[in-house]
């Protein structure tokens, strides 16, 4: 016998949710840093809010809006001596503007691919590639972590530059930091994307997986083979040892094992995690088998 | 008439042969008056409604699927400020509960909740967010009960029972013959259990609507629903009022698919209005639509069939378990139709179909376009398939050895209108190019991409059935300003009753678009002309023109006569008015207000009197009424609910499985439909277009899944219905239009029937593509998915393992 409240009703019943809009990134990290737990960055504010709908999490009473920080909309080449087009994306340009860019959805085509296979385009005018990696299993991560993409924040007046996939193995805990944005090389060779979804579009994923590689056609061998996989609430991850088996010319059925072993078990009422491996073993191996005699 | 461009046959140009398409150039090809408007997003649903002043409604829901209310504590919100009501079941003065039979969902729960989506207040504030605040307020002492999640529970001895008659909602047998001893003697027998999703509806307008106090007392209600009358009637019991002091409004309605039949947030909008004395907006998030809307019934279905060498059934056993959730609405009658259309098209001698619809606390399961068809043809015909693979026959010349005659009785027994529709359907499914490669697997652009070709056969009542009062009607009526105004009770919910009505308009009085005035979904000015369901409204709608059109134009004829004073032989009705057929002749002169032969000019020679000339000079109103019962079989001991007339299809489609990963494509679908003549070919096509769409997502990722009664998918973030990009490239739609010459009944209706065959067509397919036997849906990746290795030998030329 218990006496319940009804406390789903209560985030529709807030309505006094402040919104501030800070002109910098500074300003927008002092913001939070007054406010700490009571205020939550926000930028396109498609994912937070189906999680505030759903009650996985609470609307803060402040949010701090990220679009007016210029710096996190923009889409930069750096300064680069190597031949490669180095990128830095603010973390607050839309997958939209990321997929027609020449720099970014054009130049890097992993990034491309994977940015069109995010929900559907009216969200995607909104989303951003930074809420997509805060997630922690936005379609995006695989792409970026086999693009070895660097996460840049701020904090205290410093930028700090991290591998993403160093961040990703990091707790997420350290609130003090703002993700301004994201840093990564365009890298020759070829790439695939591949979302295995519950339907064919806008759907979340089952499993996603990026690869990028460079085929030696001489020696009839792979190089600088980069596997990601991430999707339906597991952590993403590189695949390390099948891409180790794939560029020692490995058979498929080694790389099918190989990928098997490097996915975290994640089951949910759609797909169990045997499916989730399979599916991406199969994919992974069939793709590779396929460059390798290619 | 403007004719869009033809998209379909741009598609490869296979569609260029349907005698649909062909309707474009042969002027029925009509766009549906509401259809810019919807499209464009600029059309005003009643959902969208405001008026100054109104209060904002909301629903508390039970916490638990399956509890006893102890205390229901509503003081704190009550006193909040800007909250105007909170409704309790101490504050319905008329019949707690509703239901389309039986009126056993409580408006407000006593003493007990059995689904999530039950009611325990209501309330009403200044705004949507005072509302929801204040049903935050009120306490609730639950005392948790076990949970009945699955039918198979509720059926165990010592399982709680949800109500005061047990656990069993209904029960149904048909037996025809002697189907246990007949199996003896069948060469061969496949025996399987089928297992279907519960789907939701999926309208895009979610349930909610205006309700306004009128000054007079009375209650106008605007919220969509497919039967005005109905929702006036329920709704006069639970307010104690009578049911001419209540309004409905009802169209126009964004999609209903039979789950906005029931009531659902009505009475509480009428309760706050009429507590309040102040205008109330209801309108449910998705959220809260998922919760407490009905969905498609789950079913188990184990069937047994067998058949001789030769490949002639001789005994089909079938038994239905139905998931009906916590309350009646229509669950007896979807068994009732399941039951009935468990053996199909197909002669039968010894038939044993057994039902049973339980209660569970897993929501509630009710009306859904199909009505029960949908998950026994999927079994069915996975029977005829499996049947044929144990006789080493074509599939399809196993239909044919056993499907009905046009005289046969239906297949409860009873006397059914005779039309050659399986045999039609089942040779126009032949006309489709994919039937030559059915049988064997081909490959796709990828070695692990495997396709097959599958088809199916659906037989399909249309009415409520024998025994279910279903009363139909209509009324015609020189309108004041000159327009023909048909007028009816069926609502407009997309399927495109505003079409056909002005399509069977232009086709008996020969009028223009501009002279017909349709009135519907408004219970004040509308007859009582039935539900807009079981695929009726078309079919009812035609035969009310047939008696009403007639004699409507006779007596404008005769006005007219008797104004030009001439015979009622030389007029006739056409675009703008009355029209002469024989010269010389005289014409109406507007200013004298008499008849004028001299009045006569070349550019006047022809309309004689236009109709609004002609409502002018009536004395009376011109109207004609008439009101008449879907018909039903004449067999003198007919079975309840058993149908008369019936519609067929057969569906051909090409699947493609990914082996990697056991993702099905449904490349291209092939329906013939066979249901009479086509009123309105743009609706038509969109009815069985937009049906396999819905049934698509049946058989491939609609499920809503439920965890111990509870909601696991509560928004269309998980709950996954088709995309553009999910669905075929291709879809081919014929109308086999050919009826007996003496068939009197004129069209059948389709909007059911093209959600029935595409289920057990795709699993054919899937079996034709890789082997797997298709028996759940959703059809589950991991069911088709292989390994690498065993996908590996496949291409190589090796043979995938089930």
């Amino acid at each position: 016998m218990e006496w319940t409240g009804h406390s789903e009703h209560l985030t529709a019943a807030v309505g006094m949710t402040q919104v501030w809009r800070p002109d910098t990134t500074e300003e927008a990290w002092r913001l939070k840093r007054q406010y700490g737990t009571f205020a939550s960055y926000v930028a396109g504010g498609t994912w937070l809010r189906t999680r505030w709908e759903s009650g996985s999490s609470v609307l803060p009473p402040y949010l701090i809006s990220l679009d007016k920080i210029a710096p996190l909309q923009a889409i930069q080449q750096l300064e680069s001596e190597q031949e490669a087009v180095e990128l830095r994306i603010g973390a607050a340009v839309t997958l939209a503007a990321i997929e027609s860019h020449p720099l970014a959805g054009g130049a890097v085509p992993l990034l491309g691919k994977a940015v069109s296979a995010v929900a559907a385009p009216s969200v995607r005018r909104q989303a951003t590639i930074g809420g997509n990696v805060m997630s922690r299993s936005g379609d995006l991560i695989p792409a970026l972590l086999a693009l070895d993409a660097v996460i840049v924040s701020y904090s205290q007046g410093q930028y700090e530059r991290q591998p993403l996939a160093e961040w990703l193995a990091g707790d997420g805990g350290d609130c003090d930091k703002l993700t301004v944005g994201f840093e990564l090389k365009q890298v020759g060779g070829s790439c695939w994307f591949r979302k295995i979804g519950r339907r064919e579009t806008f759907t979340p994923s089952v499993i996603t997986i990026a690869c990028a590689y460079r085929a030696d056609s001489t020696a009839g061998r792979l190089l600088d083979v980069r596997i990601a996989v991430g999707g339906a609430g597991m952590a993403p991850v590189r695949l390390y040892e099948a891409e180790t088996a794939a560029e020692s010319g490995a058979s498929g059925a080694s790389v099918y094992a190989a990928v098997r072993k490097g996915i975290p078990s994640v089951a949910d009422d759609y797909a169990s995690a045997a499916y989730r491996r399979m599916a991406a073993a199969n994919v992974i191996a069939a793709e590779l088998d396929r460059a390798a005699s290619g | 008439m403007e004719k869009p461009d033809d998209d379909r046959s741009s598609s490869e140009g296979a569609a260029a042969s349907s005698p649909l398409n062909n309707r474009r150039s042969a002027g029925r090809w009509m766009e549906r008056p509401d259809g810019a408007a919807k499209a464009a997003g600029k059309l005003v649903y009643l959902t969208d409604m405001k008026k100054p002043g109104m209060l904002h409604g909301k629903i508390l829901r039970s916490s638990y699927p399956h509890a006893r209310l102890l205390e229901v504590d509503v003081s704190a919100a009550s006193q909040m400020p800007g909250v105007h009501a909170v409704l309790t079941a101490d504050d319905v003065p008329g019949l707690n509960g509703y239901g389309i039979v039986t009126q056993d969902i409580p408006v407000f729960c006593t003493d007990r909740v059995r689904h999530v989506g039950d009611v325990i207040a209501a309330v009403a504030a200044d705004t949507a967010e005072l509302a929801a605040a204040a049903l935050s307020a009120v306490r609730v002492q639950y005392e948790q009960l076990a949970v009945i999640d699955d039918p198979a529970l509720a059926l165990a001895p010592d399982a709680p029972q949800l109500h005061e008659g047990g656990n069993v909602l209904a029960r149904t047998r048909a037996a025809f013959g002697d189907a246990d001893s007949a199996f003896d003697s069948c060469a061969v027998i496949v025996e399987e259990e089928y297992v279907t999703p519960r789907q939701l509806h999926l309208y895009m307008e979610t349930e909610g609507g205006l309700f306004v106090p009128e000054e007079d007392g009375r209650l106008t209600v605007y919220s969509p629903t497919q039967h005005g009358y109905k929702d006036r009637l329920q709704l006069s019991r639970i307010l104690a009022m009578p049911e001419e002091s209540i309004r409905v409004v009802s169209s126009p309605i964004g999609g209903s698919f039979g789950g906005k039949d029931e009531l659902n947030v009505q009475p509480y909008g009428a309760l706050l209005a009429l507590y309040t004395g102040r205008p109330v907006k209801m309108h449910n998030s998705r959220r809260e639509s998922v919760r407490s809307s009905i969905k498609r019934h789950p079913m188990r279905i184990r069937m047994k069939t067998g058949a001789d060498k030769d490949g002639r059934i001789i005994a089909h056993r079938a038994d239905i378990l139905a998931d009906t959730g916590a309350y009646a609405t229509l669950g007896r009658e979807v068994l009732m139709f399941a039951t009935e259309h468990a053996s199909g098209p197909y002669r039968i001698p010894n038939v044993l179909i057994e039902g049973l619809s339980v209660f569970t606390n897993n929501g509630v399961a009710g009306e859904f376009r199909g009505f029960g068809g949908n998950q026994v043809i999927f079994a069915l015909e996975g029977q005829i398939e499996r049947l044929a693979d144990r006789l080493g026959l074509d599939a399809w010349e196993l239909r044919r050895r056993n499907l009905r005659e046009a005289d046969d009785p239906g297949p409860l027994g009873q006397k059914i209108a005779p039309t050659d529709g399986a045999r039609q359907v089942w040779e126009a499914a032949l006309r489709s190019p994919l039937m030559t490669k059915r049988g064997g697997g081909a490959q796709g652009e990828e070695p692990w991409l495997l396709r097959g070709v599958g088809a199916a056969i659906v037989m399909h009542g249309g009415g409520l059935g024998y025994g279910i009062p279903d009363p139909a009607g209509g009324r015609l009526r020189l309108a004041d300003d000159g327009k023909l105004e048909a007028v009816f009770g069926f609502e407009e919910f997309g399927q495109g009753v505003i079409s056909v009505l002005t399509l069977l308009m232009r086709d008996h009085f020969g009028c223009a678009g501009e002279d017909i005035r349709i009135v519907i979904g408004d219970t004040d000015t509308v007859p009582h002309t039935g539900s807009a369901t079981a695929s009726r409204a078309t079919a009812m709608a035609w035969q009310a023109m047939q008696r009403l059109a007639p004699p409507f134009a006779e007596s404008m004829l005769r006005k007219a006569a008797e104004l030009l004073g001439c015979t009622l032989d030389q007029l006739e009705t056409g675009e703008g008015g009355i029209w002469r057929t024989a010269d010389p002749f005289p014409v109406w002169d507007c200013q004298s207000e008499r008849s004028s032969p001299e009045a006569c000019s070349p550019s006047c020679q022809t309309l004689a009197l236009t109709y609004r000339q002609l409502a002018a000079a009536m004395a009376e109103p011109l109207v004609q009424e008439t009101s008449f019962d879907f018909p039903v079989t004449s067999s003198a001991t007919p079975a309840v609910g058993s149908h008369f007339l019936y519609s067929y299809a057969s569906v051909v489609t090409e699947v493609e499985v990914d082996m990697l990963t056991g993702k099905v494509r449904v490349l291209r679908t092939d329906h013939a439909v066979a249901a009479g003549p086509v009123v309105n070919p743009m609706g038509f096509l969109g009815q069985i277009e937009g049906g396999s769409v819905m049934a698509l997502g049946f058989t491939l990722t609609e499920d809503v899944v439920m965890e111990e009664g509870r909601y696991a998918r509560q928004q269309l973030d998980t709950y996954m219905i088709p995309t553009i990009r999910d669905i075929p490239r291709q879809v081919c739609v014929e109308a086999v239009e050919q009826l007996p010459e003496d068939d009197p009944f004129g069209p059948r209706g389709v909007g059911e029937i093209g959600t029935v065959g595409l289920a057990p067509a795709v699993a054919a397919a899937v079996r034709n593509a890789c082997g797997s036997w298709i028996s759940r849906l959703p059809i589950r990746p991991e069911q088709l998915i292989r390994p690498y290795h065993a996908v590996r030998q496949h291409w190589r030329g090796g043979d995938i393992g089930d």
